[in-house]
């Protein structure tokens, strides 16, 4: 069994707290969203461990505020898939342009991986319709996104940092 | 302003001119077109628990449903909901379709269930359009 530590707990809290409002502030914007940053970000300086636990608590937050759904289901693959890929690419380099280009394509191929999904429950044909429907939201979520972190990456991970270092003192 | 942040705004409006021609490209190629014009449609309304099934004949030179709804909310008692996908029509004949309960009203064009919603389905000659309170 994993253990972990009481401020572990708190922080996972929170931060799934933060990435929620975070959400629900900009919900009334199609498909602009800092979820993808804040991901990126927590990855970078929490760690991977800890990054899947927030988007677990973030996916089933979602739930309980939408209600169930087929598309939900999908918020349990995608977002580990993005904090895993982020991590891959942490190891590497931490430049602000790799993370700004994850983050741009992975806006603009949410709404393939989506409409994979939906086609499993109502078929391709629905799957195809689907994500041919939403390529111009596509494209404003990869835009949106590859600008959102080039511009916010590198204040939030240094703020970030700090505030880790403190509390690890 | 320092070279980084030159860089960031060059890349930016990049990306931003990629995109418009992204979008004009899927709005010339993949998006739904409309037919020109007047059309002689129905629309029909069926709201079961109330009692409603009503027919409307319409002649139109508007392209899409959503159009057509807009014209006529009043007599049609309609009412939408901005959705990240677009409108989504919820309440007709004055009757709004209770979320809490599943319900929601689906299009059916001629017999064959949309895929879209009212401002992707195009109006053609002929068409029925018939709009079922339902439950998902």
């Amino acid at each position: 069994m994993v253990s972990m530590k009481v401020q572990d707990i708190a922080l996972i809290g929170i931060l799934s707290a933060t990435i929620t409002a975070s959400k629900l502030a900009l919900s009334f914007l199609p498909n602009i969203e800092v979820v993808t940053l804040l991901f990126i970000v927590y990855t970078v300086v929490f760690g991977m461990r800890r990054s899947l636990m927030i988007a677990f608590v973030f996916s089933t937050i979602e739930i309980f505020l939408y209600g169930f759904s087929t598309w939900f289901l999908v918020y349990y693959l995608i977002w580990p898939l993005l904090i895993l890929l982020t991590n891959s690419l942490r190891k590497k380099i931490r430049s602000e342009y790799r993370f700004a280009t994850l983050a741009g394509l992975f806006g603009l191929f949410f709404g393939l991986f989506f409409a994979v999904a939906e086609s499993f429950f109502y078929g391709i044909m629905y799957g195809v319709s689907y994500w041919i429907k939403g390529i111009p939201f596509d494209i404003i979520h990869g835009v949106s996104n590859f600008i959102i972190v080039l511009l916010l990456y590198k204040p939030i991970v240094n703020v970030l940092l700090k505030y880790d270092k403190q509390s690890q003192r | 302003m320092d070279k980084s942040m030159r860089t960031k705004g060059l890349l930016i409006a990049l990306v931003v001119v990629l995109a418009g021609l992204g979008l004009f490209v899927y709005n010339t190629y993949l998006g739904p077109k409309s037919v020109a014009g007047e059309k002689a449609v129905s629309v029909q309304v069926i709201i079961e628990g109330q009692n409603i099934e009503k027919t409307f004949d319409y002649n139109t030179d508007y392209g899409f449903l959503y159009d057509l709804i807009k014209e006529n909310e009043e007599e049609l008692g309609a009412s939408f909901k901005g959705t990240d996908f677009g409108a989504m029509l919820v309440g007709l004949m004055d009757y709004k379709a209770d979320e809490s309960s599943n319900e929601y009203f689906h299009i059916s064009i001629n017999g064959e269930d949309a895929t879209e919603g009212p401002q992707g389905i195009v109006l053609n000659d002929g068409d029925i359009y018939k709009i079922e309170l339902t439950t998902w």
